[in-house]
C-alpha cells in the first residue's frame, strides 16, 4: 500500500508540474542554432585508436 | 538611396498620410486607400531628395527626418518612443501605463537595417485569442479583464552580430560491445579544430524588454532584412536602444559557443565521449543595429505585469500566462484519485 501511495504521488506531481509548464513556455535561448552555418569547416578531423578494456560481465544467477 | 526623403509620408495621389499595411507589405494612404511600394515612394520623393543632398546613412538622422518624428517618454518605466509624426502614443507597450508624454524628438543612433511587419493588428488579435484559448488552467477573470484591443506593433531595438567562431576540442570516445561473458570497450583519441561562420545572431537592446520573451519568439527570418528607412515606422512606433552594443558581447558569444560546441559533439559518432579538453574563440567582425517588429500586449492582473508577444514577421505568439490555483488543485486531486485507484489494481494483480 506504501508503494502504492508513493507512485500516485509522483505521478500527481509530475502531472501537476508538466500542466504548470504548458503555462509557461517563455525561456531564454541558450543558442544561437538558427544563426551559424550548417557545417564547421575542419583543419583538423581525426579519430586514433587508443585501448581495448575487456571486463567479465556480472552473473546475476 | 537615402530614405529621409520620405519623411513626411503624404500620399503622392492626394496629399493624405499614409501607413504601412503588413499584409500589403507596402504603404497605403488612409484617406484614398492607394497603395505604394517603398521602391516608388522613394522615386515620388526623389527630388525632395536631391534638394537635402547627401547625409551620413549610417549614424545620423537627417534635419527632415528628425522633424518628422515624434519622441514619447513613458513616466512609468521610463520606455523612450519614438514613432512618425502622424501615429499617437496612449500607451507604454512595455509596463502598459497610460503615462506616456510627448518629448522632443532627440536622435539616438539611426538603426541600419529594419524587418517589416508582415501581420496586422487584427491578425495580432485573433492569434493572442487563439494562444490562450483552450488553456483550462487559465483563470476566468484574467481573460474577461484582458485588453486585447490594447494590443501594439513595436519596432524593437535588436544588435545583430556576425563573426567566426574558432573551435578546437580533444575527446575520449568509446564503443561498447558483447562477446560471450565479457564486455569489451574500445576507447579513441578524437581530435577536431575548426572555423564556422555565424551571421545575424539577434540580442535585443532594450532594457525594459525581457530577453526570455524575446529570445522565444525567435527565430527571425534575416534574409528579410530592409535598410532602414522611416516609411515603416507610420502604425508602429519604436523603442531607442538602452543596452550597448558592448554589454550584450557576452551574451551572443555564450549563444554562439553553445550552438559550436553542439556541432563539435554532434560530429563524434560514438557510443558515448569525454571532453579532455575545448577551446572556442568568438570573434566578432561587423554588427548591424536592427530594428525587429513585435506585436506586445501588457496588460496587469492581480498586481502583476503580464506580457505577451507576437514575432511581427513570422506570428509566432508567446507570453507566460497565469495559473489558476484552484484549477491546479483540482486537476492534482483528480489525478491522485485516478493513479492511485490504477495502482492499487495493478499492485494486487501482481
Amino acid at each position: 500500500m506504501f508503494m502504492v501511495l508513493i507512485c500516485a504521488i509522483v505521478v500527481t506531481v509530475l502531472v501537476a508540474w508538466l500542466c504548470y509548464k504548458s503555462m509557461k513556455p517563455v525561456s531564454n535561448a541558450s543558442s544561437a542554432d538558427n544563426y551559424v552555418e550548417k557545417d564547421i569547416i575542419f583543419s583538423i578531423n581525426t579519430e586514433n585508436f587508443l585501448r581495448k578494456e575487456k571486463k567479465r560481465k556480472k552473473d546475476d544467477d | 538611396m537615402a530614405d529621409h526623403s520620405l519623411m513626411s509620408f503624404s500620399c503622392p495621389e492626394c496629399g493624405g498620410s499614409m501607413v504601412f499595411n503588413p499584409t500589403k507589405g507596402k504603404l497605403q494612404c488612409e484617406y484614398c486607400d492607394s497603395l505604394f511600394t517603398r521602391e516608388e515612394v522613394e522615386k515620388f520623393f526623389a527630388e525632395k531628395e536631391q534638394k537635402i543632398g547627401e547625409k551620413d546613412e549610417s549614424k545620423g538622422w537627417g534635419e527632415e527626418e528628425e522633424s518628422s518624428m515624434r519622441g514619447y517618454n513613458c513616466s512609468s518605466c521610463g520606455a523612450e518612443l519614438i514613432t512618425d509624426a502622424n501615429t499617437a502614443v496612449m500607451r507604454c507597450p512595455y509596463c502598459g501605463n497610460q503615462t506616456v508624454a510627448p518629448v522632443q524628438f532627440s536622435g539616438a543612433l539611426r538603426p541600419d537595417y529594419v524587418v517589416p511587419f508582415a501581420f496586422t493588428k487584427k491578425q495580432a488579435i485573433e492569434k493572442y485569442k487563439g494562444y490562450y484559448s483552450g488553456k483550462f488552467l487559465l483563470p476566468k477573470d484574467f481573460i474577461a479583464s484582458n485588453q486585447v484591443e490594447e494590443i501594439q506593433g513595436v519596432y524593437v531595438p535588436f544588435w545583430l552580430f556576425n563573426g567566426t567562431a574558432d573551435a578546437e576540442g580533444e575527446y575520449e570516445a568509446y564503443d561498447k560491445h558483447d562477446e560471450g561473458n565479457y564486455e569489451i570497450t574500445e576507447y579513441y583519441k578524437v581530435d577536431r579544430k575548426g572555423r564556422i561562420g555565424f551571421t545575424n545572431v539577434p540580442t535585443d537592446a532594450s532594457v525594459r524588454m525581457a530577453d526570455d520573451l524575446m529570445d522565444s519568439i525567435e527565430p527571425y527570418k534575416f534574409d528579410k532584412l530592409e535598410k532602414f528607412t522611416t516609411a515603416y515606422l507610420p502604425g508602429f512606433m519604436a523603442e531607442k536602444f538602452d543596452v550597448k552594443l558592448e554589454d550584450e558581447l557576452d551574451r551572443a558569444g555564450s549563444r554562439v559557443k553553445e550552438s559550436v560546441k553542439k556541432k563539435l559533439h554532434n560530429t563524434i559518432k560514438h557510443s558515448g565521449f569525454s571532453t579532455k579538453h575545448e577551446k572556442i574563440d568568438v570573434n566578432f567582425n561587423d554588427t548591424k543595429y536592427a530594428l525587429l517588429p513585435v506585436w506586445l500586449l501588457t496588460t496587469n492582473w492581480n498586481g502583476k505585469k503580464w506580457t505577451f508577444a507576437m514575432n511581427g514577421q513570422t506570428g509566432k505568439f508567446i507570453g507566460d500566462l497565469p495559473v489558476s490555483k484552484l484549477k491546479l488543485t483540482l486537476i492534482s486531486v483528480a489525478t491522485f484519485i485516478a493513479s492511485f485507484i490504477i495502482f492499487s489494481m495493478i499492485w494486487s494483480v501482481s
